[in-house]
C-alpha cells in the first residue's frame, strides 16, 4: 500500500463518453489501465482528487477514496491463477473433449457438415397405454433434444436405459397414461450442393421395448 | 515510451512486466465491479426460471441417465436426485438475490459460485454440454476476489480491475478458442461446409430460411465467422473507444445469430458487459432522485437538464 502522501500515476483514457471531471467530492474517473488505450496521463494525488463519497470505506482500504492497489502477493496469486487457467483451457481446446467442462473445447457448430450429405433431426415418439402414438415434447421427458442425441450411443449398448425415459415421463406427466413404447426417430433431409433438396426419409433408430413391433 | 514505462515500472522491473501488470491489474472504478456484480448475480434467477428452465427438468430424470462429467466423477459429486436438484435451485435463488445486493461479497460470492457450478454439472451431465458460459463462470469465480464494492464509488481499484479483466479475457477467448475448435474438428473444410445450412435447417427462423436461400450466403457467413473469431483478441488491446465499439458490434452479432437460429449465449452476453462503464448506470439513484424531486426536497436541478425555453412544464 502506498503512503498517503504518494502520487499515483493513473492512465486515463479520455473519450467522448467520459463524464467531465467536476469539483467536489463526487469525482468520476474513467480509469483504464491499458497502456495502449491511454492517450493522456493524469497525475492524481492519492486521497484528494480521487476521493469518493463519504463513508465509502472498504475492507482493506483504510482511507475512503484511496485507490486500492494490490499487494505483491495479491498480484502474484492472481497472475498465477490467470496463467494456469489459461493453460488448462488451451490444452482443453487442443486435446480435450466436452467431458472436461468447463475447460473443454468450444465446439459449437465446429464440425464440417457435407454439402451433399444429410441434415438429421431427432425426435422421440411414444405409444401410451391407451394405444395412442404421439411425438413426445422434450419437457415431458425432462431431456432436451441434444441430450437424447447425446444418449443414443448409451441407449444402443444398454437399451433398458430407454425405460428410464419412460420413467421420467411418468414422473413429469403423472396424470397422463403411461408410455409403453418409445421410438427414437430421425428424419434425414438430403442436401445437394449445400441446399436442401426437399427429400426426407424417416428412420426409427432405436426402440423400447426392443422386440416391439414397429 | 518504453523509457517512461521503465521509470514508472514498480520495483525496477522491466518495462514489459510492468506493462503486462498494468494491463492485467488496471485500476477501474469500484462502482463498476459493484454494478457488474449486481448484474451477474441478478442473472441467476432469470437463468433458473427463464433462460435454462430445462436444467430443473433433470430432477425427474432417473439417475441411470446421469452421465457425470470429469469434474463430477473426480470430486465425486452425488447423482442428482429430486431433493438435490430442488435444494440447489432454491439455495441459488436465495443466495444470488442477496449477493446481488452486494452483501457479504466474498462469502456469498464463493457460495454462489459453488452452487452455480454444481447447477451447471446438473445441467450438462445428461448428454449435452453447452458452451455459452465460460466467461460467466469466470466472472462468478473472480467477483468474490474484488471484495466489498459500493455502487457508484469512483475510487480506482486494481482488485476490481483484475476481476473485470479476467472476465473480459474469458469472454474473448470463447470466440478465439472456438475458432481453434472449428479448425481442430472441422479443419479448413469447415469454411465451405454445410454447417450453417445444417444449423438453420434444424433451428432456423424465417430470417434464417431467407438467408439460406441467398446463394453463397451461408458459406460467406462461415468465412466471416472464422475470421472474426480469429481476430477477436484484438478487442483486448485496442483503445477504450474502439473497444466499446467492438463490444457494441459483438452484441449486434449475437442479435443476428439469435434472429437466424434462435440461439443466444445469454450468460456470455452478461459477462460481455464487463467491458462497459457500468458504474455510470445508477438505476436506484435515478429512481431516488425522481422520488425526491416529486416531494420537492430533491437536490438542485441541473440547469442544463431543464426544459428548453418556451416549453411549458
Amino acid at each position: 500500500m502506498l503512503p498517503a502522501s504518494a502520487h499515483l500515476e493513473v492512465a486515463v483514457t479520455l473519450d467522448l463518453c467520459a463524464p467531465t471531471l467536476t469539483p467536489g467530492s463526487h469525482v468520476r474517473l474513467p480509469v483504464d489501465g491499458s497502456v495502449r488505450g491511454a492517450r493522456e496521463t493524469a497525475l492524481v494525488t492519492t486521497g484528494a482528487a480521487a476521493a469518493g463519497p463519504a463513508g465509502s470505506g472498504r475492507v482493506g482500504n483504510p482511507s475512503p477514496g484511496t485507490p486500492v492497489r494490490l499487494t505483491r502477493r495479491g498480484r502474484a496469486t492472481r497472475g498465477a491463477v490467470t496463467l494456469v487457467a489459461g493453460l488448462v483451457l488451451l490444452s482443453g481446446t487442443l486435446w480435450g473433449s466436452n467431458d472436461h467442462f468447463p475447460f473443454g473445447p468450444f465446439t459449437m457448430y465446429a464440425t464440417a457438415r457435407r454439402t451433399d450429405g444429410y441434415v438429421r433431426q431427432t425426435r422421440v415418439e411414444a405409444v401410451d397405454a391407451a394405444g395412442g402414438r404421439f411425438v413426445v415434447g422434450f419437457a415431458a421427458i425432462g431431456l432436451r433434444r441434444a441430450e437424447i442425441v447425446g444418449q443414443i450411443a448409451g441407449f444402443r449398448t444398454e437399451p433398458e436405459r430407454l425405460e428410464s425415459v419412460a420413467a421420467a415421463y411418468a414422473a413429469r406427466r403423472p396424470e397422463a397414461p403411461p408410455i409403453v413404447r418409445i421410438d427414437i426417430v430421425q428424419s434425414s433431409h438430403r442436401l445437394d450442393d449445400g441446399q436442401p433438396t426437399g427429400e426426407v426419409t424417416r428412420d426409427v433408430v432405436l426402440s423400447w421395448p426392443e422386440d416391439g413391433a414397429q | 515510451m518504453s523509457d517512461a514505462l521503465t521509470t514508472t515500472g514498480r520495483n525496477g522491473r522491466p518495462a514489459a512486466v510492468a506493462s503486462a501488470g498494468r494491463w492485467l491489474f488496471p485500476a477501474v472504478p469500484v462502482g463498476r465491479v459493484a454494478a457488474f456484480r449486481t448484474l451477474v448475480y441478478l442473472f441467476i434467477p432469470l437463468d433458473l426460471l427463464l433462460i435454462t428452465p430445462w436444467a430443473l427438468w433433470h430432477k425427474d430424470v432417473p439417475g441411470e441417465l446421469y452421465r457425470p462429467l470429469m469434474v463430477g466423477r473426480v470430486l465425486p459429486l452425488p447423482v442428482p436426485t429430486e431433493a438435490l436438484v430442488l435444494g440447489v435451485f432454491g439455495a441459488l435463488l436465495v443466495t444470488s438475490l442477496v449477493a446481488a445486493a452486494g452483501r457479504a461479497p466474498r462469502l456469498l460470492g464463493w457460495v454462489v459460485f459453488g452452487l452455480y457450478f454444481e447447477w451447471m454439472l446438473i445441467a450438462m451431465s445428461y448428454g449435452k454440454v453447452d458452451h455459452d458460459r465460460f466467461g460467466y463462470l469466470v466472472a462468478l469465480a473472480a467477483l468474490p476476489t474484488a471484495g466489498a464494492a459500493r455502487w457508484g464509488d469512483p475510487t480506482p481499484s486494481e482488485r476490481a480491475g483484475w476481476a473485470l479483466r479476467v472476465t473480459q479475457v474469458a469472454v474473448i477467448v470463447t470466440y478465439f478458442f472456438a475458432a481453434f475448435a472449428k479448425l481442430r474438428l472441422g479443419g479448413l473444410a469447415w469454411l465451405n461446409s454445410a454447417t450453417l445450412t445444417w444449423a438453420v435447417m434444424r433451428r432456423g427462423t424465417a430470417f434464417g430460411d431467407w438467408l439460406m436461400d441467398l446463394p453463397g450466403a451461408m458459406v460467406a457467413m462461415q468465412w466471416f465467422l472464422l475470421t472474426f473469431e480469429l481476430s477477436s483478441p484484438m478487442v483486448l488491446v485496442v483503445s477504450e473507444r474502439a473497444r466499446r465499439r467492438i463490444v457494441g458490434f459483438l452484441y449486434l452479432f449475437h442479435a443476428g445469430v439469435y434472429a437466424t437460429i434462435r440461439i443466444a449465449f445469454w450468460p456470455h452476453l452478461v459477462a460481455l458487459a464487463a467491458f462497459l462503464p457500468l458504474e455510470r448506470v445508477r438505476p436506484v439513484e435515478a429512481v431516488r432522485a425522481r422520488l425526491a424531486g416529486a416531494t420537492g426536497d430533491g437536490p438542485p436541478i441541473d440547469e442544463r437538464r431543464q426544459s428548453p425555453p418556451g416549453r411549458l412544464r
